[in-house]
């Protein structure tokens, strides 16, 4: 698919909630039934570590205490039209828990119209962005606002299925997306879909090809979407990654080339892989360190299991 | 400006090839844990076993007449049975044209018209040309959730909206209202249908908790044993009936009392015409 040009669409603001609660390898090993050599492996060959659970959270606590932390909603929620839960598996309770729902009351903003969106696995942050600036043009308020959450409850069964060599982590995300601002401007979305990996579980015989043509796709989607821009890899400044774990930024950076300390990996050891919400932290992370100046442009990158590649540019 | 080129609704009996869907109940019963949700770990799996993506393989082709959608929007409230395989990732294989596919869901009965509000913004904005909205129930559960009694077991439902800029029925914009308690539903509808000034032949579709009005409108009510087809099974069989001689206006809506979502939708159907012919 190709890039498509943007309607102003932008980030206004990002928060990230990180649970305090940090699990170590070993622990998660025991949990998952990993075996010493594997979590040897993950430590040394995957780059992962700990991850951040919140074992006493529900799917609605994650979303409400991410948005807690989005400072610039408490003087903006009445411009808030939709809130959107960007979802990597869909089912987050029994059908009558509605745990966005919950949130959106817990958060004061029940005038504002509320769904999930997903079937891009963790790729599904990276679509509600592009739906909300579609949703917001068609509103023509420039004053409107969408609010976009992601993050999900981590669970044994999901994670000792998944054909990636990850943790997932109970991280989220909160982000006000806006259209006509100057902040981070969205300059292109790209996404593909490879139908023929399907298949989202460890059991499918198509696992083993998705880890061999992951890298090469991902290094072309990048890459396209910063030519169709006008852009060259020397122009990006940073790439906020998903988290899934290092060694797959290690072999996508190989392939475009960039150096790989254009890509911000260092959450992978401490949040592990937080569904959809890890390039908002990423994002909330570079903003707090200082790692963007005005002008720069930079990369969201989500893969999806299923299997969606989506890639977002921004100029900060 | 969004237009229906086409709608049609397939109901699916059991699925003859009864996948297992293995590894379905555990990724429930850690999922409704919290909830003190207990799922059935021995029983056998009840239900049609129809996934998202089977019923959507078999209904696009008939809904699109062989031209491929550039977009397919899910609309679903009840969770696939099938969480091993992507939608959109089989739709890709099997539909070609690398259409985007994505879900709407968690809205409940009203989801429909969220996935219709967010089609039709696409439509309008988003460079898509031809977007299939694909509303879908199916009652493979492993779980009892009181909010479900009574729904249909015995038959899924699929019902498919083909959007785009230039077909003979004009779709208004949908209108989603948030906040309506169940006291307040009729006063926001009769003011909304106040508002939007309808010709008195109106066929008004409505959920099975949507009370009745005061406008001398034509209902048609949607069998309440379906989810979120409900509207959408009934709006198709309005608009396959007999064409008139003159234009006719279908007003399509749907309460959702657990969450107060009321949702409408105008469709204007001009003379001699019948979108599922």
């Amino acid at each position: 698919m190709p890039a498509e040009a943007g309607v102003g669409t932008n980030l206004v603001a990002v928060a990230a909630y990180l649970p305090e609660t940090s699990f170590t390898l070993e622990k998660v090993g025991e949990l998952l039934g990993l075996t010493a050599v594997e979590i040897r492996r993950y430590r040394r060959f995957f780059g992962l570590d700990s991850v951040r659970w919140d074992p006493g959270a529900r799917q609605s606590d994650l979303l409400v205490s991410a948005a807690r932390r989005l400072t610039a909603l408490v003087d903006n929620a009445h411009r808030v039209r939709y809130v959107l839960h960007a979802r990597t598996i869909e089912p987050a309770g029994p059908y009558s828990a509605n745990p966005l729902h919950e949130a959106v009351r817990d958060l004061g903003l029940t005038h504002a119209v509320a769904f999930a969106v997903s079937e891009h696995a963790c790729a599904s942050g990276l679509l509600a962005v592009h739906l909300a600036g579609r949703m917001l043009a068609a509103i023509g308020d420039p004053d409107a606002l969408v609010l976009l959450l992601a993050g999900e409850k981590t669970y044994p069964h999901v994670a000792q299925h998944m054909p990636a060599a990850t943790l997932m982590g109970e991280s989220a995300a909160a982000c006000l997306v806006g259209l006509g601002g100057r902040r981070d401007r969205l300059l292109a979305y790209t996404t593909r879909t490879y139908g023929e990996y399907n298949g989202v579980t460890r059991s499918t015989e198509s696992a083993a090809e998705f880890q061999r043509m992951y890298p090469p796709a991902l290094a072309e989607l990048i890459r396209s979407t910063v030519v169709r821009a006008g852009l060259g890899l020397d122009d990006v400044r940073l790439i906020l990654p998903h988290n899934v774990n290092r060694i797959s930024w290690v072999r996508v950076c190989q392939l475009l080339p960039l150096p790989l300390d254009r890509v911000l990996l260092d959450n992978i050891a401490v949040t592990g892989h937080s569904f959809c919400a890890d390039p908002f932290i990423n994002y909330a992370q570079a903003r707090s360190r200082g790692l963007l100046r005005p002008g720069d442009h930079y990369l969201m990158a989500s893969v999806g299991l299923g299997s969606t590649f989506s890639v977002m540019l921004f100029r900060h | 400006m969004s237009r229906l080129a086409a709608i049609r609704h397939r109901p699916f009996d059991a699925n003859p090839e009864r996948p297992a869907f293995p590894g379905l109940t555990d990724l429930f019963a850690e999922r409704l844990a919290a909830y003190g949700v207990p799922v059935d770990h021995d029983g056998p799996l009840i239900g049609n076993r129809n996934s998202y993506a089977r019923m959507s393989e078999q209904l696009l082709p008939d809904l699109t007449a062989g031209a491929g959608p550039d977009l397919v929007v899910l609309a679903h409230c009840l969770p696939d049975c099938d969480l091993s395989t992507s939608v959109a990732g089989y739709l890709e294989q099997q539909i070609g044209g690398q259409p985007l596919v994505f879900a709407v869901t968690e809205q409940g009965r009203t989801t429909p018209f969220a996935a219709l509000r967010v089609a039709q913004d696409l439509l309008r904005v988003g460079g898509r040309e031809r977007i299939a909205v694909l509303v879908l129930d199916q009652a493979t559960l492993v779980y009892a959730d009181p909010a479900l009694d009574g729904i249909d077991r015995d038959t899924d439902h699929a019902v498919g909206l083909l959007l785009t800029r230039d077909a003979p029925i004009r779709i208004g914009p949908v209108h989603q209202f948030t906040g309506v308690d169940a006291d307040r539903v009729v006063g926001a509808l009769e003011a909304e249908l106040d508002r939007l000034r309808l010709p008195g032949d109106t066929t008004l579709i409505a959920g099975a908790a949507v009370p009745a009005v005061r406008h001398p409108y034509r209902r048609r009510t949607a069998a309440p044993q379906r989810m979120c087809t409900g509207v959408w099974v009934e709006l198709a069989a309005e608009l396959s009936g007999p064409a008139g001689a003159g234009p006719r206006t279908v007003l399509a809506t749907e309460y959702e009392p657990d969450l107060g979502y009321l949702s409408l939708a105008v469709f204007e159907v001009p003379p001699d015409e019948g979108a599922a012919r």
